[in-house]
């Protein structure tokens, strides 16, 4: 009967087994900090920091600026953007950067630092963020999801542009309150002005005034740019650290990696430095030789393309010319002026950008209202006073914001509605006769998400500028 | 544990009575000669044989009640005695047809075919020794129905990719699951940190490291029923390899192998010779493009230079000085091909011991394989040594040990997209740009000397530290990618036979390997313009512990009946360490492969991947009548990264109908009906159950920002956890024929299969604007379905002569039914993606489209030339409509043949190499000049008048003849990224190919063995890739650019396939 023996033995080794005690916590994760043990908090603001420098200065940027006669595309994929070729595909990266890299993050860091005593400064910068990376979404592409985006729906709907925009001033406003009864701290994790809540509300006026404008808002543009930023130094900028290869300028590391794809020479903007700006107040040599960047090799690049050249998110200059801009159309002509001559000073003091060579000329000086009278300096095909100083201001708005969302902007606020005043380069290729007018909702939007819209393309107008 | 109590209830049905008697004998082969270590058992018992010595004897102890005696031998049909009144027994055995073909069961027990109900493919080692490949997988392409082997690309040591009955999951690894001799050994194919699909070096295969020439069988279990007892990891089907064995009381063989193979490159992609680097017509020095000047319109003699300032000094002494004019008529691009290609060539030399006494029995191999690929520098060597033993350690324990040790090394060159890659520096190359200067010293033009500099074409005076992209000089001469695997496999299996009906298998094993690989670019290298030195180390070790019980009552009611039982339980675990160290950034410039010359920043990271998973399982087999033959088998299993516990069934029936509804006869001399079912499954990756923190860089077009590089930070990870992971479980059905006919002269195996997999584990993609790109969850559902025939004819079947034609087909069908909400998944990323899309079979192809009307027609332009489309959408299928083999094979005397076809019929093929470089004007029909006949336009609007010579092509795209000339290739109808109209790289990739040719003579005979002690010498000669019949230009299009991957049908630079020469002579002692 030792066979007995046996079936007992096998009965016992195989009743033994219990399966899944054997891989019990083998499925800890031994490789990442997960979510449900620990709150980041405040570690995730340099990524939401980042996140909305590729927003703000990235692809949609160097599009915009071909798109508008700042630049142009020379090679495979700029050569063809450059000629109005786009598909969805070219958006995924910013759509990414703005609801998962600004937008959910901004909401976690809120949330886990509710009960912190820096809790008002977090919230109010990362709001700042927020509001800057969704609102300059908003002006690319039109109707985007706000209200639901990043807070645990699937698929969240899309809002119309003017709402969102109308929400983004909205966000600013709380942002700006909440900064103002915040506490100023050292905070090394930001990485545009150290914790300073006074930047940082100057800054949330100068977004806000970017959008106003965008909007035709030109009253509470006004308003608003006047506490904004007002000095060089409050300027919201990406000082690249440039300690390797994944911290440097971002035109700096495109040309650097896809050589040739992009270049300067011969495009609209480098004809106007070289000749039209240039009169008796003005010489642009200066600026034009800093704008001027080598597509081909980007080590060349000492200008605004140098490796760890600062990038202005938000910047003085800028908001100077909010100001200059509605004083023009709704307040005063000689505030107008007044302001246009404030950033030409500054333009002439050097401090505005680098002068890369000694010799070039570099000549701002002030301008009179005879400059825009009939016949005029500024004036020479006889128009209106009021409309030849307006001109001049979007003219140097397109100038001073070169590399920015801004001057993409602004020509599709004016290049329809507003011919006479509006920098109309010329055309990438002769088959159109009109400007890009948007970006195509990205193409991971459209894949995931049933309730994206049919999308219209790049030739028809977002709700505002309808 | 319930299934415990099975145990109980076959083992109760043991009857045990006891009484012996002995029966000796002698076994003889047909030509006389003693049958040494031939098998001999009484039936329906396993235990308790024996085996014949040196001179054919045998002498066994039966039970009383012994009826039949089984004589068996590998290579010979097994026969069965009746046990008479006499005690000596003599037997003749003759050579095996497929009669009593044996399959290798799951736990890797052999059974024979014709019982049972589920289908596998085997291939012997004499067909994969006849290949000549020289890794093991490759030699199995198209030798099996219903199992696609395709190789990445020709580079050495490159991965395989086997899929089997199309794709049976969406996110997880196609490769099926590789046990070795019962114990389930690493397949891994791993990229890692330093290396990426789309762009990078091509990784190997790691199965490969088996030494063919141990090989005994490789065995496919294709259904899902076969596999079952593997749950979790069998969905991609099961490779079953068997490692030779020595044989009882066989003296020593010896045998010593060589083999030397030729390799050169199968397909050249075709260039263009006639313009010059330039644009516009325009010869530029410094130009991306090849749309310069007509290059015979050049004054020739030698270029004007500007000898005053810059120069470029090369290692040979050349100088390079600035062009002021270009002259020179020269082109270069088969001097620049051969500057990187040259003949490739295999050596692979093996000797192996085998033998046994009456107890033991040995087989040891060493071998050494070396091989230096198409690409100079790009190498793969392998050495290998195998120790297998058996022991009959008592008549009750036999213990099997096998023990492998193998140490490979290898350089591969960089590929795909990739500025640092071979393929992309050279065929962007101007057919007037000589690349041979590829690393000198540079002057500036006030005599500033930088040594070690690259030069390459878009920087001939080597004056920059970016090249932009390699010269291919550079890649392969400079660049070093090696990789160096020390792998050590050690299984034992304790057999102990306490009684006749019952059998205990202890089976244990342990596979570890150290892949060691670094990554080295110099200074002055694309993509890596301050260096590149990454050191990147897996650790893998996988161990495998079974216990089996067999049970076996052969006859119940009056021997109709027989019942078998299996019980076991399996612990398996893996754990894999990768450690990760790279620098991309040198402080001098200097070939020292050591972080010491390395500067911040530093990359550095380490990962754990570990998962257990242990099952119990239970099989029943019945058979009765010797006609029906049932199995039930179920499996229960837990793994570390599913919640829960699964089950895993099956269950298949054969009848062999011959036996009773349509008695054998002169047509049909064998029939089978086959039927089964069963349930498979994959494991979920580990670690998904919570969202982590991760660390990031935010690129938004190649313009990155690391966070790294700003003291670091945290995300919440784009990937969502989820706490719910299941298996994914694929439910296959099928049902299938075995009939031989007219006297075994014609085999037909035919099975339909259907397969649904639920639960498909995958990250899905969110949409953008919830926060979270993609979260990994059971969401999607996807199925196949198709036929698989297998046929053979035997036209001539003589002892001294013979022909056989073979072949194969399957026409799987697969379907993505549902991706858990989203309609798209891409698996692979840049222009031309490889996708799951609802309702389309895995793999589709997804890009850039011309806009079309409502009516499906091109919607052109007023000046009759496509527009993009401005949304992306389907633009071709990789699948094949069907494919197949077919070959005839033969023997005259001792001169054996081999001819094998594989055809891949009506599947897709991206030919992103080809449309680039019409943007770069270097591929051949871009080359082109035409004499236009009437007015045409071209697509920027200008027309070009009727007589005019122009550079480019005339197409008709719907409403008249259009002009494509570099405006058109240069934006929508070539190059890359989502602005050109990339659905006009996509064209029809099948083909048909010359997959093997052999030929091979055995020399044997008593004079041979006289005059030089060898028993036999074998020579054989082969070819691999001989003829290639496809559309696709310049490249085999079973190359793939992600390798060994779910998405395919893409190629971008991906290095060139090969065709080969192989001789080889075996010496056997």
């Amino acid at each position: 009967m030792k066979n007995y023996r046996y079936i007992f033995l096998l009965t016992l080794v195989f009743s033994m087994v219990s399966c899944e005690k054997l891989v019990e916590g083998i499925n800890d994760n031994p490789n990442a900090i997960t979510a449900d043990s620990f709150e980041a908090g405040v570690l995730l603001l340099k990524g939401i920091q980042l996140a909305n420098i590729g927003v703000q200065v990235g692809h949609q940027t160097r599009i915009g600026s071909m798109w508008s006669g700042q630049t142009k595309g020379v090679l495979l994929l700029y050569k063809s953007i450059y000629e109005y070729n786009i598909s969805a595909e070219e958006t995924n990266q910013i759509w990414q950067n703005a609801y998962q890299g600004v937008i959910k993050q901004a909401k976690v860091l809120r949330e886990q630092t509710a009960s912190s005593p820096s809790a008002k400064l977090l919230s109010g910068i990362t709001k700042v963020v927020e509001a800057q990376t969704t609102g300059t979404l908003a002006s690319l592409f039109g109707d985007i999801p706000f209200t639901e985006a990043a807070s645990d729906i699937a698929n969240p709907k899309f809002e119309s542009q003017k709402s969102v925009l109308a929400g983004v001033q909205t966000l600013l406003d709380q942002a700006i309150a909440e900064l103002e009864s915040a506490t100023t701290i050292t905070l090394p994790e930001d990485l545009y002005y150290g914790g300073n809540k006074t930047k940082w509300t100057k800054a949330a006026y100068t977004i806000k005034a970017r959008f106003f404008t965008l909007t035709r808002e030109y009253d509470k543009a006004l308003a608003s740019a006047k506490k904004g930023i007002l000095a060089p130094a409050d300027a919201m900028v990406f000082t690249p650290p440039a300690i390797g290869i994944g911290s440097t300028n971002t035109n700096f590391k495109v040309i650097d990696q896809r050589a040739g794809y992009w270049g300067f020479t011969g495009s609209f903007m480098d004809d106007l430095l070289k000749t039209k700006r240039n009169h008796t107040k003005t010489n642009e040599a200066a600026r034009l030789n800093y704008y001027r960047f080598d597509g081909n090799t980007a080590n060349n690049n000492k200008g605004i393309a140098a490796r760890n050249r600062a990038q202005i998110l938000a910047g003085y200059e800028e908001n100077l010319l909010y100001i200059a801009e509605a004083e023009a159309r709704i307040g005063s002509q000689t505030e107008a002026l007044n302001t246009l001559n404030t950033l030409r000073a500054h333009l002439q003091s050097g401090k505005a950008f680098e002068k890369l060579n000694a010799a070039d000329g570099l000549t701002y000086a002030a301008f009179t209202i005879q400059d825009f009278e009939p016949g005029g300096i500024e004036n020479k095909d006889n128009k209106a006073t009021g409309t030849a100083l307006l001109r001049e201001i979007i003219e140097e708005k397109y100038v001073t914001n070169y590399l920015t969302h801004v001057p993409f902007e602004d020509l599709r606020r004016l290049s329809v509605k507003e011919k006479e005043i509006a920098v109309l380069p010329p055309f990438n290729i002769n088959s159109v006769s009109k400007y890009p007018q948007r970006f195509i909702v990205a193409q991971s939007e459209i894949s995931a998400n049933p309730l994206a819209p049919n999308d219209p393309g790049i030739f028809v107008e977002n709700e505002i500028n309808r | 544990m319930k299934k415990s109590i099975y145990l109980f209830l076959f083992l109760t049905f043991a009857i045990l009575s006891y009484g012996q008697r002995k029966i000796t004998g002698v076994v003889l082969t047909k030509d006389g000669d003693p049958q040494i270590g031939a098998n001999i058992i009484v039936k329906n018992n396993t235990a308790g044989g024996t085996t014949t010595d040196v001179d054919g004897k045998y002498e066994i102890i039966v039970p009383a009640d012994a009826r039949i005696l089984q004589y068996s031998y590998i290579g010979f049909e097994t026969k069965e005695v009746e046990i008479g009144t006499s005690d000596v027994i003599d037997v003749v055995m003759s050579e095996g047809q497929f009669l009593e073909e044996v399959v290798v069961t799951a736990l890797g027990f052999t059974a024979k075919k014709d019982r049972s109900g589920s289908t596998a493919s085997s291939i012997n080692t004499t067909s994969i020794k006849s290949s000549g490949e020289p890794t093991l997988l490759n030699s199995l392409a198209g030798k099996a129905s219903g199992v696609k082997i395709v190789r990445a690309n020709g580079d050495p040591g490159a991965g395989t990719n086997i899929q089997i009955r199309g794709a049976n999951t969406i996110g997880g690894s196609t490769q099926p699951l590789v046990i070795v001799d019962g114990v389930p050994m690493s397949n891994d194919n791993l990229y890692g940190t330093g290396s990426s699909r789309a762009g990078g070096v091509s990784q190997q295969s790691r199965i490969n490291d088996i030494n063919p020439e141990d090989v005994e069988s490789v065995q496919i279990l294709k259904g899902a029923s076969a596999a079952a007892l593997w749950g979790s990891r069998a969905a991609n089907g099961v490779l079953m390899i068997t490692t030779k064995q020595g044989k009882l009381n066989q003296k020593m063989k010896v045998s010593v192998s060589s083999s030397l193979s030729l390799d050169e490159i199968n397909r050249r992609h075709p260039m263009q010779t006639t313009f010059g680097q330039g644009a516009a017509g325009v010869f530029n020095a410094t130009s991306a493009n090849s749309w310069g000047d007509k290059i015979s319109t050049r004054a020739g003699g030698q270029d004007a230079i500007n000898t005053a300032g810059e120069r470029f000094v090369g290692e040979d002494g050349r100088i390079v000085y600035p062009i002021t004019k270009k002259n020179a008529q020269d082109v270069f691009v088969d001097q620049n091909f051969d500057q990187v290609f040259q003949r490739g060539f295999v050596t692979d030399n093996n000797i192996t011991f085998s033998g046994g006494g009456a107890k033991t029995n040995n087989y040891f191999s060493a071998g050494y394989l070396n091989q230096e690929g198409i690409i100079k520098n790009s190498a793969y060597t392998r050495a290998s040594i195998r120790f297998n033993n058996q022991t009959q350690m008592s008549d009750k324990f036999v213990l099997t040990t096998k023990a492998n040790y193998v140490h490979s090394s290898a350089n591969r060159i960089q590929q795909n997209s990739n500025t640092a890659g071979m393929y992309l520096g050279l065929l962007r190359t101007p057919p007037d740009f000589d690349n041979s200067i590829y690393k000198g010293t540079h002057f500036s033009a006030a005599g500033v000397a930088t040594p070690n500099r690259q030069r390459s074409y878009r920087r001939y005076l080597g004056n920059n530290i970016n090249p932009t992209w390699n010269n291919p000089g550079w890649t392969v001469f400079e660049q070093k990618a090696p990789t160096t695997v020390q792998r050590f496999a050690l299984s034992s299996n304790l057999n102990y036979n306490p009684s006749r009906w019952l059998q205990l298998d202890l089976r244990a094993g342990s596979d570890i390997y150290v892949d060691d690989r670094t990554y080295f670019s110099p200074v002055g290298s694309a993509a890596f313009n301050n260096g590149r030195y990454e050191s990147e180390i897996f650790r893998n070790t996988e161990t495998n512990a079974d216990l089996i019980a067999r049970t076996d009552f052969g006859k119940l009611m009056n021997g109709t009946l027989g019942i078998n039982g299996t019980l076991g339980f399996n612990i398996n675990d893996r754990l894999r360490k990768a450690n990760f160290t790279g620098s991309q950034s040198f402080l001098v410039n200097s070939t020292l492969q050591n972080f010491n010359n390395s500067v911040a920043p530093f990359e550095v990271n380490n990962s754990i991947n570990h998962i257990r998973s242990n099952r119990l399982y239970g099989i029943l087999s019945m058979d009765y009548a010797d006609q029906l033959f049932l199995n039930v088998s179920g499996t229960q299993e837990a793994a570390s990264s599913v919640s829960g516990t699964y089950f895993y069934p099956s269950a298949d029936l054969a009848w062999q109908f011959t036996k009773s509804l349509v008695p054998a006869n002169s047509i049909l001399s064998f029939g089978k009906l086959r039927l089964s079912y069963g349930k498979v499954g994959v494991q979920p990756a580990a670690y998904r159950f919570g969202t982590t923190y991760e660390q990031f860089a935010y690129s938004t077009y190649d313009d990155a920002l690391d966070i790294n590089e700003f003291g670091g930070g945290f995300r919440l990870n784009d990937d969502q956890g989820n706490n719910s992971l299941k298996p994914e479980i694929k439910t296959e059905f099928e049902i299938g024929t075995d009939l031989r006919l007219l006297k075994d002269k014609i085999t037909l195996g035919a099975t339909y299969y259907k397969n649904t997999i639920d639960d498909i584990l995958l990250a899905i993609n969110l949409a953008p604007s919830s926060g979270f790109l993609s979260k990994y969850a059971n969401a999607a559902k996807m199925e196949n379905k198709g036929l698989e025939l297998d046929l053979g004819v035997k036209i001539l079947d003589e002892k001294k002569y013979g022909l056989e034609l073979y072949g194969n087909f399957n026409n799987n069908k697969n379907k993505v039914l549902s991706l858990g909400g989203v309609d798209r998944l891409a698996i692979t990323d840049q222009s031309i993606t490889s996708n799951a899309i609802v309702g389309q079979p895995l793999g589709i192809l997804f890009a850039s489209k011309a806009l079309r009307q409502a009516d499906g027609k091109l919607a052109l332009n007023d000046r009759g030339f496509p527009q993009l489309a401005p949304v992306q959408g389907i633009v071709g299928d990789p699948n094949p409509d069907w494919r197949g083999g077919a070959g005839i094979r033969g023997y005259l005397g001792k001169l054996n043949f081999n001819v094998l076809f594989e055809t891949y019929q009506g599947a897709d093929f991206a030919e992103r190499t080809r449309f680039v470089l019409y943007a770069f004007g270097t591929y051949q029909d871009v080359g082109n000049e035409v004499t236009l006949t009437k007015d045409l336009v071209n697509s920027a609007g200008k027309v070009f008048p009727s007589g005019s010579v122009v550079r480019g092509n005339i197409k008709n795209f719907g409403s008249g003849d259009v002009l494509l000339d570099e405006g058109w290739y240069s934006s929508l109808g070539g190059g890359l990224g989502g602005s050109a109209i990339n659905e006009f790289a996509v064209n029809d990739g099948s083909w048909t190919r010359l997959r093997e040719v052999s030929l091979d003579y055995s020399f044997s005979g008593s004079k041979l063995k006289k005059y030089t002690k060898l028993s036999s010498i074998d020579v054989s000669i082969s070819g691999r890739n001989l003829a290639l019949w496809t559309d696709i230009l310049g490249i085999d299009p079973e190359v793939n650019q992600s390798g060994v991957d779910n998405g395919f049908g893409i190629e971008y630079f991906t290095n060139p396939s090969t065709k080969s020469w192989v001789a080889s002579i075996k010496l056997n002692f």
